[in-house]
């Protein structure tokens, strides 16, 4: 077992491998009740075509959300749910874009816990009255966020950035996609993807590292796996402009609202790693956009708006710069978005000081055992690894390097939409 | 964990001392009867009051400020606790232990005082852009509640009441948008004297150190006694309501709602959450996920809410509208089982198990662990540790026993297309 010691934090990870190939991540902290487990595959809705071997497959969007539901069961009649209630946890899952994780969060029976965790989440049990029963339930799941304006809008905004990456694709999948799922597809994700060698398990709370790697590799032990083989996930090709400059969607909303992006290639930015790079964006928006900029003393001041957010993200070979604003005013917001962009605030005194308060709270983050185990799970699914240095990088960024990061910033390439209220009540 | 209470005449400071947690937290709790006609001022006071201050007149400065006391949260907000209207105004802070400066708690503790007691206000009116922004964001928000068919379909269920239950907590369109920049002003005179106040503050901190930056920094001076009264008497109606709206949305929401005929303070605080986990609110396991959603595939969403200051049980099913006659009928079905005792003993050591579960997981939160205290405070909740020793001994009987003290008082279908 290794120890990630987090620099300058005074906080450490222990981390192991199995032989089966599970990675396990474990932060230990005295003094609370609960304990937080999560076992996480690297499978989530934009992994629908891929090859293993020779073969090539194709699913139905929908189907590693699909895959989630139907996992809690384990035999005719049985569920995960009912063997964790009896031990006292809160089981749920949830399916992302990248993964999906099992999480199990308890104050009692730790050991007992964790090998159900582990036996449901690897024992197969798919059956085709099953995944019918879970249909029903799902479609309803689906026509409930058609019912929300927001998660109708988050993806067709997706659809208007993106021509072919998976991400303009509901997570659910549509009613329709829905239907549209088999047994054999449920079975294929499970066989190519949930392979310990694929996955990882994050346990925080009170135990001790050492018992916790001790019942994981006792229980796998008593498990077969077969060899992995890694499937290869088809990439697309995706095209560096947006599908759709601008469009208006009429929705069950209250109040217009103003959706902008700046889809740029991440190879504009270069000797810098995709870490260092969204500390970069994101101090840069913070110091331009955020709560005390003057730009948005000056909106606020001119009665431009009601909110207003900016964010930045990485979506394979793009980062995505977001801005939202409720607002009646949307093309005027537009334009001083785009001046701002244009004039971007690059003081080195507001550097400093956004960095310091950075670093300083940095050490909260240590207080949670559920946002600890999340965070820990972001790193590996977006970066592979913990960070284990993020105060030295925060305590190094350069002021020269942020300037440049800046100028790689191009506009050219924007996509706009504005969402009108469709009825009155 | 350390409990103490200081008593500063016009108002008390519970504080609760812990090593557990890295930030300290704060609230301020102002309490009146709620009234109708002030719902809307309660909620736009609060909102305004934490945009900016005398102090720091911008949003920019106000924001500043708090980033400066390294990322400080402060804001403010109502809730309609039964037949009160709770003024809260909350504000986090990092621990001082893991700060270099030295007057950091006082610089800190000083923040939220200074700015509900010097409100950014000129000759009796509020900064009109800073009353013109909340007032707006204000009138979105109850604007919005077309957009969510679950907040849509309880506040049209609950309205059908005509009680406080059924209040607004942002009051209507045109409450809101009747306050002017002087009328709330006048409100604000009356949040320090028409409430009852307590501070509460929870942290790894000398106490007796914050309470005398506290009591320096606050200066309400009027004595408050009121009368208040937490729960709202519903009344039961000799045949229960049924009624249909229809919706522009692609679910059918239906709702039920049950009166709690004279629960007892046991039944009340511990009894009733274990019948609740057993019908509907323990999840997966429960019997109407069990019924409506495995055995018939009818729905994603269905739950039971415990509205305890209201006495009254809510549930609430999203479906398919074709779907819904015999969801009714079968959720009638497995309340009245339920009243006959046909839940299991292991069902009950189920609910138990993970209500004590629950209990002890809220040990590792510090807004559950003060809002506990607070509702000890205010309402006589029995401790953390009195709930889960009391919880351990529910018995099968007292569960048929509150199971039989429900009564319909009203469905309400929200009709999708």
């Amino acid at each position: 077992m290794k120890e990630i010691i987090m620099k300058g934090l005074e906080e450490k990870i222990y981390e192991a491998k199995t032989k089966e190939g599970l990675k396990v991540y474990i932060w230990p902290k005295e003094n609370v009740k609960g304990t937080y487990l999560t076992l996480s595959v690297n499978f989530g809705s934009i992994h629908t075509e891929f090859k293993v071997g020779n073969k090539t497959y194709k699913m139905p969007n929908g189907v590693a959300h699909f895959l989630e539901h139907v996992k809690f069961n384990i035999a005719k009649d049985t569920t995960a749910h009912e063997l964790i209630q009896k031990l006292g946890g809160e089981a749920n899952a949830f399916t992302t874009f990248k993964f999906t994780s099992y999480t199990l969060y308890t104050a009692q029976n730790v050991k007992d816990n964790l090998n159900t965790l582990l036996d449901y989440v690897y024992t197969p049990y798919f059956t085709k009255q099953l995944i019918n029963k879970e249909k029903g339930i799902i479609i309803e799941e689906a026509k409930m966020n058609l019912d929300d304006p927001y998660s109708v809008s988050y993806f067709a905004f997706y659809r208007q950035l993106f021509h072919k990456i998976k991400y303009r694709y509901e997570i659910t999948g549509t009613p329709d996609e829905i239907k549209k799922i088999t047994v054999q597809d449920v079975e294929n994700a499970y066989r190519y993807f949930y392979h310990p060698e694929n996955m990882f398990l994050v346990v925080t709370g009170n135990v001790n590292p050492y018992e916790i790697i001790k019942i994981v590799e006792e229980n796998l032990n008593a498990k077969s796996f077969g060899k992995f083989v890694k499937p290869e996930i088809m990439k697309v090709k995706e095209d560096k402009k947006v599908v759709l400059a601008h469009q208006d969607l009429a929705l069950n909303i209250s109040t217009p609202e103003l959706k902008m992006a700046f889809k740029i290639p991440r190879n504009k930015f270069k000797n810098v790693s995709d870490r260092e790079l969204m500390i970069y964006l994101n101090l840069l928006l913070n110091i331009n956009f955020g709560t005390t900029s003057a730009f948005r003393e000056m909106l606020r001041t001119k009665e431009l708006m009601a909110s207003f957010a900016s964010r930045v993200s990485l979506v394979e070979d793009y980062i995505i710069i977001y801005f939202n604003a409720v607002t009646d005013y949307a093309s005027e917001i537009e334009k001083h978005v785009l001046k701002q962009m244009d004039n971007l605030i690059l003081t080195e005194a507001e550097f400093d000081r956004k960095r310091k308060v950075e670093i300083a709270t940095l050490i909260l983050q240590y207080d949670n055992v559920l946002n600890v185990n999340e965070a820990i799970q972001a790193d590996l699914v977006h970066y592979g690894k913990i960070t284990d240095n993020i105060k030295e990088i925060l305590e190094k960024l350069d002021y020269k390097k942020f300037q440049e990061i800046a100028r790689g910033i191009t506009l050219d390439n924007k996509a706009t939409m504005v969402l009108v209220p469709q009825i009155k009540e | 964990m350390t409990y103490k209470t200081y008593d500063c005449n016009s108002y008390r400071i519970h504080t609760i001392k812990t090593d557990k947690f890295k930030t300290c937290h704060l609230e301020i709790i102002f309490r009146k009867k709620a009234q109708k006609e002030d719902l809307a001022k309660d909620a736009l006071l609060a909102d305004v009051l934490m945009e900016t201050s005398k102090m720091y007149p911008t949003r920019q400065e106000f924001m500043a400020r708090l980033e400066e006391l390294y990322r400080a949260t402060f804001f403010g907000m109502t809730t309609k606790v039964g037949n009160l209207l709770f003024t809260n105004f909350i504000f986090e802070f990092i621990n001082p232990e893991f700060i270099t400066e030295e007057n950091y708690l006082n610089e800190a503790l000083k923040f939220p005082f200074a700015v509900i007691e010097n409100p950014n206000a000129i000759n009796s009116e509020f900064d009109l852009k800073t009353f013109k922004l909340c007032q707006k964001r204000c009138l979105l928000d109850i604007k919005s509640v077309i957009e969510d068919t679950l907040r849509l379909s309880i506040k049209k269920t609950l309205s059908l009441l005509n009680t406080p239950t059924g209040y607004d907590l942002l009051g209507s369109e045109e409450e809101m948008a009747d306050i002017t920049p002087s009328s709330l002003y006048d409100h604000y005179q009356k949040l320090f004297k028409e409430n009852e106040c307590d501070i509460f503050l929870i942290g790894n901190l000398d106490m007796d150190q914050a309470v005398s930056i506290i009591k320096q920094n606050f200066h309400k001076r009027i004595i408050n006694h009121l009368k208040l009264t937490i729960p709202v008497a519903n009344e039961i109606r000799k045949k229960a309501l049924s009624q249909t709206a229809k919706g522009d949305f692609v679910q059918t929401n239906l709702n039920i709602l049950y009166n709690l005929v004279n629960l007892t303070p046991y039944e009340k605080d511990i009894v009733f959450n274990v019948y609740n986990y057993i019908l509907g609110n323990g999840g997966i396991t429960s019997k109407l996920y069990q019924e409506i959603r495995e055995k018939k595939s009818y729905c994603y969403a269905i739950s039971s809410m415990y509205l305890k200051h209201d006495n009254l049980l809510l549930i609430h099913v999203g479906l398919d509208k074709e779907n819904e006659k015999d969801t009714l009928k079968l959720i009638k079905k497995i309340i009245a089982a339920m009243a006959a005792g046909k839940f299991s003993d292991e069902e009950l050591q189920d609910a138990k198990t993970n209500l004590e579960m629950s209990l002890n997981l809220s040990l590792d939160n510090q807004v559950a662990i003060l809002n506990n205290y607070a509702f000890k405070v205010f309402a006589n909740l029995p401790s953390l540790e009195e709930r889960i020793k009391q919880l351990k001994a529910v018995t099968r009987e007292d569960v048929i026993k509150v199971a039989q003290k429900l009564k319909l008082n009203l469905t309400f279908v929200l009709e999708g297309k």
